[in-house]
């Protein structure tokens, strides 16, 4: 699936390190997330969406 | 998102069963006189309890694997162990398969046992390096 959490983390400065402390995953599951290789959870995915302040619909496309 | 993390009373109550566990083995292959067979059992329990306590001992500083032995792991490492653990059952059972067969050619049921044992921590690890690199 494709997804923009690349541009929004990046708009706001994090790192992939920073941004798996705020979601309680390693950096590895936010590189995978990233790069489409990793669809998250459901409430993993609500967690992103409230953490930049935006919908699951907005960040997450079906390719 | 993250699996309940291992305390480190659970892990000093693990380390006591394994050691206790691989002393009653090793006590059991000896006192049927198999003592090659309490050696490698010596070996390859005191590495595995070993290789488990430096696992834990990283914890969320380490690796997937550190983190999946330590009850650190994430949701996407939780899904790459359940699906290294369906790798390990699906080619332990055709190790057994195979090696059921085997038997017909008077292959000995000690090598049997340890062949399907290894099929399956070779087949785990490998598991868990390959999906853990492809994401």
């Amino acid at each position: 699936m494709l997804n923009d959490v690349r541009q929004l983390r990046e708009t706001r400065g994090l790192s992939q390190a920073a941004l798996g402390e705020a979601l309680s995953v390693s950096r590895q599951t936010i590189n995978s997330i990233e790069t489409g290789k990793y669809d998250p959870s459901l409430p993993l995915a609500i967690a992103i969406a409230r953490l930049f302040d935006t919908t699951i619909e907005e960040i997450f496309h079906v390719e | 998102m993250s699996s309940k993390p291992v305390t480190p009373m659970r892990a000093a109550i693990g380390l006591f069963a394994g050691v206790t566990a691989t002393a009653v083995l090793v006590a059991l292959a000896l006192s049927t006189d198999h003592a090659s067979f309490a050696k490698g059992l010596a070996i390859g329990g005191g590495v595995a309890i070993v290789a488990l306590a430096v696992l834990f001992w990283r914890g969320a500083r380490g690796g997937a694997a550190a983190r999946i032995a330590s009850g650190n792991a994430d949701e996407r490492e939780q899904h790459i162990a359940r699906e290294a653990l369906a790798d390990t059952g699906a080619a332990m059972f055709l190790s057994a398969l195979v090696m059921t067969i085997a038997t017909l050619w008077d292959v000995e049921a000690i090598a049997v046992g340890g062949i399907v044992l290894w099929t399956g921590v070779i087949t785990f690890v490998t598991s868990v390096a390959v999906r853990s690199r492809r994401g």
